[in-house]
């Protein structure tokens, strides 16, 4: 039986002795749904490969790369239209992205767990017992049944944004139909997309290996994609060995910079108070003041270039500029940092964080990682109806800044060092495939 | 579109209102008729019928009861016979049509000059006329009108009566060219001029570059006598070259950034048009997506966005937890509770599943306020709902003076809601008649003089809308008058005489001697 932490603190004779932290509970095998092997090995494939894209050039892993900590490496991506990895990842130029993509591109680490109830940085997709299906999702009553988890659902939308997977105007079919606003049905972009996947015999044959409905003669939809795609992220990106569950499971302290970093997290800090659980996040939304950097939420029929965070979801001004907590988990490997990364330096991400809205009237672009790009709308412009930075200070004033000390800032960053787990550093608990049935390029 | 400036509201009228002293304030109230519709009426089809869904509005028996055509897309279009007591709640019965499938929408007006009102029916593939015989029964037109309905798929109309001419000239706007194989994006179809040829229709001339239009209105906007024509398109399919246009139609020429018409993009999908600063000149409300702009008309021939502190944008919804932008359809002009201010009705809804724009986006009742901004009460007055709304009518479907609502859905039933404001002003209502081919005085301009001075001014259109059109009398509120004067500009552009009139009562109008006007008080 392991020891529990506070007992490991009073053997070690940390700091703890005088105000030991009780851990969060860790997470278990019970935290995770379990998927067939296979049907693990098929999400794979398919999250590698970019088939599900328009115009072919772009896989989930593109963005949400284990190089990169499951994200991309760059304070906001460049997705359809972009080629290379990372802070190398260029614009075609044959193929010119529109813009960037308004939002730092999520970590995936633990997004299978059961616990992961609030999708996307403004919760668009979510569960929610006030809907009847239990769900929302940017369809609402439009939504197809047949997802199997709400991170499948979540797997349902990257592949309509025109910025991200689906390509624009009439480039293919897939964008031409999100574009004319047929997502569902026979005729909608998903059934453009399982048609894809439907004409290549490797898929096919997996999809019947794992799916006996299909194997009996249903032809694949989407849902199906959606969630094999879901099983593979649930198991291949479960980031739960770091030295921090250890610490959780009472099997190993944390070492003394860390564990004075706990304390301070979950004491004066008050990290711990929205960072809460084994997944470090709270699932609810918090306007923490983060410069607003890139194009913004908004469509191009929109001419501002703000983004409003939760608000453009809940329609509820008291979200504006709020953000859901993100996870922690990893959180050293899967910078930039912010909901528009605005800061490639955690250190800096963090002074801003503790004393929300305080980087503000100094920020420049220096602190973020943006690759050169043509775009229509200046990467930063605080302006009212632009940036709106007045207005997130001001909905950032409610958040109360806490007061560190440079030791104490450092002694946070070891505590977030001990979420970091070997695992994530390989890029997940399998390997990167050798090639997928598309027969087209994979993201190395 | 630059964003307008956020800035406090300066019109001059907003004090004028506030030392004229009008009952504002008057709590509007709907009450859902819906049950009272003898069919279950929506607009249907696949994609060539995400937009459309107009309803027509006209009188096709003489009953001063309005009739209401609601076009169906794929499902049937329906004509429901206003069985209303003058005063009453609003009933309807089904009336006949002939077989008309795909269509997109409706406008009334009287064709060929024989003061029954006929029906414009749009379609996607011919569009229809459909020649009122006077007791809401419709024929065919007749071979010798030389009427070509053109294979296109219609989402736009509008018409006027050209100076010296005894039949009408229409204008049919067209969307997406579905046989053009690099479609549908950057396919938008030409639109269509059909001009006058003694009595009968020339053949028609293609109105180039077509950008997809989803509204029109001819309109002497500028208030020179000469009507141009306004179209609004949807960027949606143009995507990139195309833009807000204005035509003027002799000679035949779209406006040019040189002689001021700005290079304007919106995702347009209807127009209404008001003069509501109080200077006879007519503000444009162009519905789109997210913001819906209003335009104020400076003269001159130079439109400039209201600030967002009237309140008019409607860029959201107001209600309910989906903060997405909302999506623009028909909008209209009307005051609904009579306090002699005009109101703004915009229906709202998702094209269909575009995961960018709400998807529960309530339609609008934007209420004019004493300081001249827009205040939103579609809500509190339960005519709020989240259909697909597209098509709709504001008008006084029962005689009892107050705008009434029909509002078409795509996917979901029509609603009718009955005004029932308690303490509405006082009102009149005006049916312009003129002899001759424009029996119903298309391109009249009605001015009414209030006691403290404040003129109404109102033009009498055919076009505008989310494809639904109207041809019922022209409403006035009074506020707390109870007396007006009114003059009126005739289409020859003769001006009547100032003519005293009592509120609350239904006239028909037409000219008199010289310049007297001659007023029927209508039973």
């Amino acid at each position: 039986m392991p020891l529990r932490p506070a007992l490991l603190s009073l053997a070690l004779g940390t700091a703890a002795l005088a105000d030991p932290v009780a851990p969060p509970a860790p997470l278990t095998d019970a935290d995770f749904p379990a998927f067939p092997t296979e049907e693990v090995e098929l999400g794979r494939l398919l999250f590698w490969d970019a088939e599900l894209s328009g115009n072919r050039n772009i896989a989930c892993a593109s963005c949400h790369h284990p190089r990169f900590g499951t994200s991309d490496g760059l304070s906001l991506g460049m997705g359809e239209g972009g080629i290379g990895l990372g802070p190398d990842r260029r614009a075609n130029p044959d193929n010119l992205p529109e813009q960037r993509i308004p939002r730092n591109a999520p970590a995936l680490w633990n997004v299978g767990a059961r616990g992961f109830t609030v999708m996307f940085a403004d919760g668009r997709i979510e569960q929610d017992a006030t809907r009847p299906s239990g769900f929302r999702t940017p369809l609402e009553d439009e939504m197809v049944s047949g997802f199997a988890s709400l991170l499948s659902a979540q797997t349902m939308f990257p592949v309509l944004s025109n910025d991200e997977m689906a390509g624009h105007y009439e480039e293919n079919e897939i964008s031409t139909l999100v574009r004319q606003g047929r997502i569902t049905g026979d005729h909608g972009a998903w059934a453009a997309i399982a048609a894809r996947i439907s004409a290549l015999p490797a898929y096919v044959d997996r999809f019947r290996a794992v799916y006996p409905e299909i194997a009996a003669g249903r032809p694949i939809a989407f849902t199906d994609i959606s969630n094999a795609v879901a099983a593979y992220m649930t198991f291949d990106f479960r980031s739960d060995t770091a030295p921090v569950d250890a610490w959780m499971r009472g099997e190993a302290p944390l070492a003394p910079d860390a564990m004075a970093g706990a304390e301070l997290f979950y004491g004066k800090a008050g990290c711990g108070t929205c960072h809460s659980g084994a997944l470090f996040t709270d699932m609810k939304f918090h306007a923490m003041g983060d410069p607003q950097i890139g194009p913004g939420k908004a469509e191009r029929f929109e001419s501002h270039q703000h983004d409003t965070g939760r608000m453009r979801v809940s329609n509820n001004p008291d979200d504006a500029y709020a953000f859901r907590t993100p996870s922690l988990r990893n959180v050293t490997l899967t910078g930039p940092w912010g909901h528009a990364g605005a800061f490639a330096s955690l250190p800096d991400y963090l002074r801003q964080h503790i004393a929300p809205g305080s980087a503000i009237a100094g920020y420049t672009l220096e602190a973020a990682l943006l690759p050169a790009m043509k775009t229509g709308k200046p990467d930063l412009n605080p302006a009212d109806g632009a940036g709106d930075f007045a207005a997130i200070t001001a909905a950032a004033s409610r958040t109360p800044a806490v007061a560190l000390s440079d030791s104490e800032l450092a002694q946070i960053l070891a505590f977030l060092q001990s979420l970091e787990d070997p695992v994530a550093r390989a890029g997940g608990r399998m390997p990167i495939p050798d090639s997928v049935p598309s027969g087209l390029p994979v993201d190395r | 579109m630059p964003p307008p400036p956020r800035r406090h509201l300066t019109l001059p009228l907003a004090l004028a209102a506030l030392a004229a002293g009008q009952p504002v304030g008057a709590e509007v109230s709907f009450a859902d008729r819906a049950a009272a519709l003898p069919v279950q009426h929506s607009y249907e089809g696949d994609w060539n019928h995400y937009v459309g869904g107009g309803v027509a509005v006209f009188d096709c028996n003489g009953d001063d009861l309005p009739e209401l055509f609601a076009a169906g897309g794929a499902a049937p279009a329906h004509l429901l016979l206003n069985t209303s007591k003058p005063g009453g709640e609003l009933t309807f019965a089904e009336g006949q049509l002939p077989p008309l499938d795909g269509t997109t929408g409706a406008y009334p007006m009287d064709i060929d000059g024989d003061d029954l009102l006929d029906l414009v029916v749009l379609r996607d593939g011919t569009n229809a006329l459909l020649r009122g015989t006077g007791d809401c029964k419709f024929t065919p037109p007749p071979a010798e009108w030389h009427f070509d309905g053109g294979q296109e798929w219609t989402t736009a109309f509008t018409a006027t009566f050209e100076p010296g001419e005894s039949w009408p000239t229409l204008v049919f706007g067209n969307y997406v060219d579905r046989t053009n194989p690099d479609g549908p994006f950057e396919a938008c179809d030409r639109n269509f001029l059909h001009r006058p040829d003694g009595r009968a229709f020339a053949p028609r001339v293609a109105l180039e570059p077509g950008f997809c239009a989803l509204s029109m209105l001819i309109s002497d906007w500028q208030r020179n006598g000469t009507p141009d024509l306004r179209i609004s398109n949807d960027r949606q399919y143009y995507v990139r070259a195309g833009r807000e246009q204005m035509w003027h139609l002799r000679p035949l020429a779209e406006y040019t950034e040189a002689e001021g018409w700005p290079t304007l993009r919106l995702w347009g999908m209807g127009i209404a048009s008001r003069d509501i600063t109080g200077d006879g000149l007519p503000e444009v409300v162009l519905t789109s997506m997210g913001d819906q702009p209003l335009q104020i008309n400076q003269g001159g021939g130079v439109m400039k966005n209201a600030p967002y502190s009237m309140g008019s944008y409607a860029t959201t919804p107001y209600s309910g937890d989906d903060g997405r932008p909302s999506t623009g359809w028909h909008a209209q002009f009307g005051d609904v509770n009579n306090d002699g201010w005009d109101d703004l009705f915009i229906a709202k809804g998702n094209v269909e599943q575009m995961p960018s724009n709400a998807i529960h986006d309530p339609n609008n009742l934007l209420i004019r306020q004493p300081d001249g901004s827009f205040a939103e009460k579609g809500g509190v007055t339960g005519i709020g709902t989240t259909e697909r709304s597209r098509g709709a009518g504001l008008a006084d479907l029962n005689r009892d003076g107050k705008l009434d609502l029909v509002v078409v859905n795509r996917r979901a039933p029509l609603e009718l809601w009955q005004n029932t404001t308690a303490d509405a002003g006082h009102w009149i209502a005006l049916d312009l008649r003129t002899p001759g081919a424009n029996s119903r005085a298309i391109g009249a301009i009605v001015e009414l003089r209030l006691p403290d001075g404040r003129v109404l001014t109102q033009e009498n259109t055919v076009g505008g809308g989310h494809v639904s059109g109207q041809a019922v009398p022209l409403h006035f509120g009074l506020g707390a008058a109870q007396t007006a004067e009114l003059r009126v500009i005739w289409p020859d552009a003769t001006a009547s005489d100032w003519t005293p009139v009592t509120a609350d009562r239904l006239y028909r109008l037409s000219p008199g001697q010289g310049a007297a006007l001659t007023l029927t008080e209508r039973p």
